[in-house]
């Protein structure tokens, strides 16, 4: 089951993610929290799969990275979204929509 | 640029990159315990739950790493240490691989930069695609020479070539006291222009200089150098060339080389106008001219030929009595650079093709080798799979293995071209063309670097791609059937090779010693021999000139350790003689039948003793044979056997045809035939005319270029010196040729045999290590499988004998059906030695049986190693393995 939820969604994982980062910065752990909450535990990401995903989208520009103290102290990597990464999202989520839009006319047609 | 950072840092600071991906991992792991721990799960199986959420961990750090992109770069790094170390822990191996890769491939570059300088490499003049040869040709004269007036008039008639004719010469130049012999070039105007040859100083001949009677000359660059020190006054100045002063008129650029010169290492020459008479316009029979041409745009080869061969065949209706019918008188043209390299084209691919069955066998080994060693390591790579190496990775770890095998293999092959390319050099004919230009150059190391390249993706790829396949499918390794089969293919296939080589080394080794067994007619042994040209200054009379040869032979005769003396217009084994045509008295010629004709020699009393020939009935010549005796003739056995069949020649008169002489010969001797143009040529009809009576062949000028022979009791190049001393004293302005020893003569004869022999000699002895290599390794590894099997063999009883049997078998049949498959090749391979073998046929049964019995024990002997090893396998030991 993981693995194909995996396969399918390979890129709308970016989506989700770069999505999850426009609210706010935050590390890999954080995202995977989000994700599942934002979605009522209905996606349920392979939490180790986020992380070639945050390195993919820091590759292509669409997030960067640091090293910050995280709540109760200790090093973690945040992740922020880029100017160039909010502007990928909003197009990426227009497509989106249109494609669900689409696919959902399909599958309503009696 | 985003990318280029990420990737700079990955590459630059992998070891922080990697603690950081750690790091990343590690504190997603402790949130996610933290978490379920505080949910109430244990914190045990909170541990063990948060890794399960959260996958192979060393699969999402792959998956990273590649993410970043820079991995591709790292990984080479890592396969290419990797690599490095595990060929250092295979040392064996490796040495075994690259050696022969670097044999393989050194061989290869060595020959094809020799291919490449002599066959491939346009000729060293502009557009020299469009430069051609013409040549005249009747009967059984394929190739024959122009003669003045159809030159004239394939330049008239035919407008799709611009033609210019030459001839060669001697000539000795002086200038001050400086004196030297050299070659002399008579060229027709147009010359230069054709080959392209733009002089740096002067002109080139005019159209009217061409014709007699106009003492100019034109001197090569390195000549200009040498004489004049590269000074512009040259232009203007008189050398003198014969004894006549001749203005120099242009200097050719240093690039230049005349094209039948390319094959010489002085090329030192001058270049003086044709100068025919308007006699030699009139006389259509004389062919001594080369000819050079240039196809004008948009005419082919084919036209030319065509419209050369129109004029040819015109000649007949114009000129009857020149070109008779039966002569069948034709003319064609060639391309200039097919016509230079014609003679060793053949032995050159023959070269080719045997160097290149090397390689084949080289990479079929390394082949073998890989498979093996990929098989090896099976349970290696089935971990490494596991362990979240994708099969990309996999193959590229094996491909990078077997690439740095072939580049090092590569690396080595470049410097044993380098070296063996001074070696080839060292040991090929003179008369190869071009042999000065051979280098290793950058396309032939070119063409070693993808040789090498390829050898290694295509030996690379297919073992890794098998590996990985059954590595990760098939772990009981069902697949090893398959890959045991593709090694025993390659191996049958090395030994067929390898037969292949060693047929051809055999056969060019039995006809190289059929060749030296060859009687040449003659002793070579204790003759030495040296050119003499009377020069054309001394303005010595037909008389005179018989005397100076007359003086210089009896003068040496006296030195101490002198046996005999002689000389000779064309030494043997040396030169080509031309025929004349012999109406033998009491004969009748019929009209329309080809006429009598023979070789002939020109030889001074002592010559047929000097040189060692057998005289076989009558009288040699003799001194009283002189211009007041009635002409007397020696011929050889060939003539006697074509016109004296069944008779006996001794007494019979001819007379000698071609000049305007009374010309009439009794023969007096018969002496046997004496290897003239070659030892594998079979002897012409030849007769040997008294230097004395010259007035028997011609009215003009008689012949002054004659080469002494000097037979010796000891060693005969101590001779020289005092040789040369007598030929001072006789005419100081004479220069001397080169001093060679007749055994020097004839060695250069057989010189370009001999090179195809080593060279192909040298790679069959390759082949058959390297096939031997192959089918050891081959046995071995199969010992290795079935050390389990032979194991329980011997537990059960079974006699060493018999397991030494059953191994050895398999190298047995190996070699059996590698000598099978190389026989069958060799019916279709062989036809391409015929041309090149003397005195043997390509199915020669000995040397099929031979070189099938070489093998044959060298692979059962490599068999017969590892097939020991077996018998010695300690059966508890055995059982236990695997």
């Amino acid at each position: 089951m993981k693995q194909d939820s995996h396969d399918l969604l390979q890129g709308t994982l970016d989506l989700l993610v770069l999505k999850a980062l426009s609210l706010a910065p935050m590390h890999g752990w954080g995202v995977a929290q989000r994700l599942q909450l934002l979605s009522r535990e209905v996606l349920q990401v392979n939490q180790g799969s986020l992380y070639p995903a945050l390195h993919r989208l820091e590759r292509k520009g669409f997030i960067d990275s640091e090293w910050a103290a995280s709540e109760n102290n200790r090093r973690a990597r945040y992740y922020r979204i880029t100017p160039k990464g909010a502007r990928a999202l909003e197009s990426e989520t227009e497509s989106w929509e249109r494609f669900a839009g689409a696919v959902a006319r399909v599958l309503q047609t009696t | 640029m985003s990318w280029l950072k990420t990737a700079g840092r990955a590459f630059f600071f992998r070891r922080k990159v990697e603690a950081e991906l750690d790091d990343e991992m590690r504190f997603h792991l402790e949130k996610a315990q933290e978490e379920l721990v505080a949910r109430g799960i244990p914190p045990g199986e909170a541990r063990l739950q948060a890794l399960r959420e959260f996958g192979g961990i060393e699969q999402h750090k792959e998956e990273c790493r590649d993410e970043r992109g820079i991995s591709a770069l790292e990984d080479l790094g890592r396969d290419l240490r990797f690599a490095f170390r595990s060929l250092r822990r295979n040392a064996g191996f490796a040495a075994v691989a690259v050696l022969s890769l670097a044999l393989g491939i050194g061989a290869a570059t060595a020959i094809f930069s020799v291919v490449h300088a002599v066959l491939l490499k346009p000729l060293p003049y502009p557009q020299a695609e469009r430069l051609v040869r013409v040549w005249n040709s009747w009967n059984e004269t394929p190739d024959a020479r122009l003669s003045v007036p159809e030159l004239l008039d394939y330049r008239a008639r035919v407008p799709s070539v611009q033609l210019a004719g030459h001839a060669s010469s001697e000539a000795v130049l002086a200038l001050g006291d400086q004196r030297m012999r050299l070659r002399a070039l008579n060229v027709t105007s147009g010359y230069f222009e054709v080959l392209g040859a733009n002089p740096v100083l002067g002109r080139t001949f005019a159209a009217e200089e061409e014709r007699e009677g106009h003492p100019v000359t034109i001197l090569p660059h390195a000549l200009w150098q040498k004489l004049f020190g590269g000074a512009a006054t040259a232009i203007g100045a008189s050398v003198t060339v014969d004894g006549t002063p001749c203005t120099v008129v242009g200097v050719l650029p240093a690039w230049f080389v005349a094209p039948d010169e390319l094959s010489g290492s002085d090329p030192s020459e001058i270049f003086l106008p044709l100068g025919y008479s308007p006699a030699d316009v009139a006389f259509r029979g004389s062919h001594f001219l080369r000819t050079v041409g240039r196809l004008r745009a948009g005419a082919s080869v084919t036209e030319a030929s065509a419209a050369l061969d129109a004029v040819a065949r015109s000649f007949g209706a114009a000129y009857p009595d020149s070109y008779p019918e039966r002569m069948r008188f034709a003319a064609r043209a060639v391309s200039l650079s097919g016509d230079l390299t014609r003679a060793v084209r053949a032995p050159l691919l023959l070269l080719f093709g045997a160097v290149g069955a090397v390689l084949l066998l080289v990479c079929a080994n390394l082949a073998v080798l890989l498979l093996a060693r990929a098989e090896s390591r099976h349970s290696e790579l089935a971990i490494r799979a596991a362990l979240g190496a994708g099969s990309g990775r996999l193959v590229r770890l094996l491909v990078t293995e077997s690439l740095l095998l072939s580049l090092l293999g590569g690396a080595g092959g470049a410097i044993l071209a380098a070296l063996g390319v001074n070696v080839l050099l060292s040991l090929a004919p003179s008369d190869l063309p071009r042999l000065g230009e051979v280098a290793v150059r950058l396309p032939v190391l070119g063409f070693a670097l993808a040789v090498a390249t390829a050898v290694g993706l295509a030996v690379g790829l297919v073992p890794a791609l098998q590996a990985v396949r059954g590595g990760l499918r098939d772990a009981a390794g069902r697949t090893l059937v398959s890959r045991g089969r593709l090694r025993r293919v390659l191996v049958v296939s090395e030994v067929a090779l390898a037969l292949l080589l060693l047929l051809g080394a055999g056969l060019l080794g039995r006809s190289f010693s059929r060749l030296l067994d060859v009687d040449p007619g003659f002793d070579p042994r204790g003759v030495l021999s040296v050119s003499v040209t009377l020069p054309e200054e001394t303005k010595r009379s037909n008389e005179e000139a018989v005397r100076f040869f007359r003086d210089l032979d009896t003068r040496v005769a006296a030195l101490p350790g002198v046996v005999a003396v002689g000389s000779v217009q064309g030494l043997p084994l040396a030169s080509r003689r031309g025929d004349l045509n012999i109406e033998i008295e009491g004969r009748e010629q019929h009209p329309g039948e080809a006429r009598d004709h023979a070789d002939w020699q020109v030889v001074t009393p002592g010559y047929v003793r000097a040189m060692g020939m057998r005289l076989l009935r009558g009288r040699d010549l003799s001194p009283s044979d002189d211009a007041q005796a009635p002409g007397a003739v020696l011929v050889n056995e060939a003539l006697v056997r074509r016109y004296f069949p069944g008779e006996d020649p001794i007494g019979k008169r001819f007379t000698l045809g071609a000049g305007s002489g009374p010309g009439k010969v009794t023969v007096v001797g018969i002496v046997a035939d004496v290897r003239q143009a070659s030892l594998d040529a079979d002897p012409k009809p030849e007769m040997y005319l008294p230097h004395a009576q010259f007035t028997l062949w011609t009215s003009k000028a008689t012949v002054r270029s004659m080469t002494l022979a000097v037979r010796s009791a000891g060693n005969p190049a101590l001779l020289a010196g005092p040789i040369r001393d007598v030929i001072g004293s006789l005419e100081p302005r004479l220069v001397p040729g080169p001093f060679r020893t007749m055994g020097e003569v004839r060695s250069a004869s057989v010189a370009r045999p001999r090179f195809a022999l080593v060279l192909v000699g040298l790679f069959s002895g390759a082949a058959l290590v390297i096939a031997v290599i192959g089918v050891y390794g081959v046995t071995a590894y199969s010992v290795v499988r079935r050390t389990r099997e032979i194991g329980i063999r011997l537990a059960l009883g079974a006699v060493p004998s018999s397991i030494l049997r059953l191994v050895a078998r398999e190298g047995a049949a190996l070699g059996a059906c590698g000598i099978g498959l190389g026989l069958l090749l060799w019916l279709g391979a062989s036809r391409a030695l015929a041309g090149l073998l003397f005195g043997v046929k390509p199915m020669d049964v000995l040397t099929l049986v031979e070189a099938g019995a070489v093998l044959g024990a060298a692979t059962v002997l490599a068999g017969f190693f590892p097939a020991r090893r077996a018998t010695r396998v300690d059966p508890t030991v055995a059982i236990r393995t695997e």
